[in-house]
């Protein structure tokens, strides 16, 4: 059965999906901004640091190694392999998973990160429910089953509607999703925007244990890398 | 004395175009630097808004080369007024002292600055370059080593480790280095060169024989690289005529330095074209090569 092609005025067109666009865009762009000023320096440890660099040399080791000769190539290996002295054998890193509610610098990223994406999120959210509510401004591609109707169609009591019409509420979201890759284009590249609702205090406090874990978790994987490389000199056919 | 603008009859943004080329190119030439420099900083520093500390900065660095402490101290004065509290101000700062040979102040300034900030490469940088200045080749070794104990990326300072032990004729650890910054950049044609020129300065035939494979390296790279062209031809020589080696062996190398010989030889007609010269300067070069032949026995 097809579904009853509705015929939606024009003027909502002009004044509501494009202003909810609008809307959306500015915001993001003025989160950018917030967030660049209450931005904090974060200090750099010297051991990651260090670290950080030791497993670039590594890798660089295992990419490149045939352009050196092969003894210097096992001298190296030996360097970062041998069982008793190897470096990643003997240099251990003490992993502290950091409680994200004790340790202050990463509960203070935590609140404004949370200040910044959440917050206006849902003060929008909220003011474009209240103020294009009623009717619908939009149909998805794609049908939806009748379960999506309560969310996606807030205001709107008609239970024969199909679930594809969607109110101001949803193509805002949709809005806040979607101009993600925008943001990159204009604000460039690293901009803040790219926190979103979801994420939280989880990302921050993942950066910094994964920042940890991965040192660690080199000297479980790197030796049974390295037991096999084939050291194939290129240097050795003139 | 007439001034930059009115010699080259270039106006101020020019000026700054070619500052800022110059910064890009990381070039040294600091004479005309302080010429255009210090031109644009008395005449048009209103119109430069926000370039301008950062010319300041590169203006004192070219001051300090040329011993003008006076145009030197003005940059860093007003940066100190711009940026009081900035690192990179403070290690400026400790560069006019160590140009000043007052080691010991600066030496302060620098440790001052690991005090608050130990991840600061470019302080710790500047007191090696300190202790080489004073001569002390063997604890600047040392520090360098520590230095790059931490910090193993930094290209820039395997280099300069790497020229440090060539003037104290290890090579062996000069070779390391080397090693390191080819693993690193793969394909730069100059690293393989200088690496080959070490191994061939340690002698011994199989230092010999990878002293030629990089050198053919270096060429493969850039087969303009003079340089390399004659390390292959000295290399394979030196294989060819050394008693150990068997007799394809030798044949093999007197045929690569043949070919490196017709090469150089047809590079240096090549450049000579046209001019009166060509034919002593290929006579030269011909004469030179024979003399350099090591005697095959």
């Amino acid at each position: 059965m097809a579904s009853p092609e509705l015929l939606l005025d024009s003027s909502i067109r002009m004044w509501v999906v494009l202003p909810i666009v609008f809307i959306t865009f500015f915001v993001g762009v003025l989160r950018h901004y917030v967030t660049q000023l209450l931005h904090s320096d974060k200090k750099v440890d010297l051991e990651q640091l260090s670290d950080s660099q030791v497993l670039l040399r590594s890798r660089v080791l295992r990419e490149n190694g045939k352009y050196i000769p092969k003894q210097s190539f096992t001298m190296r290996k030996h360097y970062f392999n041998n069982t008793e002295t190897g470096f990643f054998k003997t240099v251990k890193r003490k992993v502290v998973p950091k409680n994200p509610m004790t340790d202050s610098s990463m509960l203070t990223d935590m609140m404004k990160g949370n200040l910044t994406n959440v917050l206006p999120m849902i003060v929008i959210g909220g003011w474009i429910n209240w103020a294009f509510s009623g009717f619908v401004i939009t149909k998805v591609p794609f049908p939806l089953t009748l379960r999506f109707k309560p969310m996606l169609q807030r205001g709107i009591d008609l239970l024969s509607l199909d679930a594809s019409w969607v109110s101001s509420a949803s193509w805002y979201f949709l809005n806040v999703f979607g101009l993600r890759s925008m943001y990159s284009l204009i604000l460039g590249q690293d901009n803040e925007r790219v926190g979103g609702a979801g994420d939280r205090g989880a990302q921050v406090g993942a950066g910094e244990r994964g920042g940890r874990a991965d040192v660690q978790r080199p000297q479980l994987w790197k030796p049974v890398q390295w037991r096999h490389p084939v050291h194939q000199t290129l240097i050795g056919t003139y | 004395m007439a001034s930059v603008s009115e010699m080259y009859d270039v106006g101020w943004e020019e000026m700054r175009d070619k500052l800022r080329k110059w910064r890009e190119d990381n070039r040294r030439n600091s004479e005309q630097i302080v010429d255009v420099g210090e031109e644009l900083i008395s005449e048009h520093a209103s119109k430069l808004g926000d370039d301008i500390w950062i010319i300041y900065e590169q203006v004192m660095i070219a001051a300090l080369d040329c011993s003008r402490d006076d145009l030197a101290l003005t940059c860093l004065q007003e940066l100190r007024k711009q940026f009081p509290d900035s690192h990179r101000v403070k290690r400026l700062a400790g560069m006019r002292l160590e140009a000043l040979e007052r080691y010991e102040e600066a030496n302060k300034h620098y440790d001052a600055i690991l005090q608050d900030d130990p991840t600061n490469t470019a302080a710790r940088k500047r007191k090696i370059a300190i202790l080489k200045a004073q001569g002390k080749s063997t604890e600047a070794i040392r520090e360098l080593n520590e230095y790059l104990e931490q910090f193993v990326g930094d290209q820039e300072a395997w280099h300069e480790l790497s020229e440090l032990y060539i003037n104290e004729h290890d090579y062996g650890k000069a070779a390391f280095c080397l090693e390191e910054l080819m693993m690193t950049n793969p394909h730069n044609h100059l690293y393989c060169e200088q690496y080959a020129e070490v191994k061939y300065t340690q002698g011994g035939l199989e230092n010999m024989e990878l002293s030629r494979k990089y050198f053919a390296q270096a060429l493969r790279l850039n087969n303009r690289n003079m340089r390399a062209l004659f390390g292959l031809y000295m290399s394979a020589s030196h294989i060819a005529s050394s008693p150990k080696v068997s007799a394809k062996v030798k044949k093999d190398n007197i045929k690569y330095a043949a070919w490196a010989a017709t090469q150089i030889n047809r590079a240096y007609k090549l450049a000579g074209r046209g001019t009166k010269e060509t034919k002593y300067s290929v006579k030269a070069v011909e004469e030179m090569l024979e003399s350099m032949q090591i005697t095959m026995s």
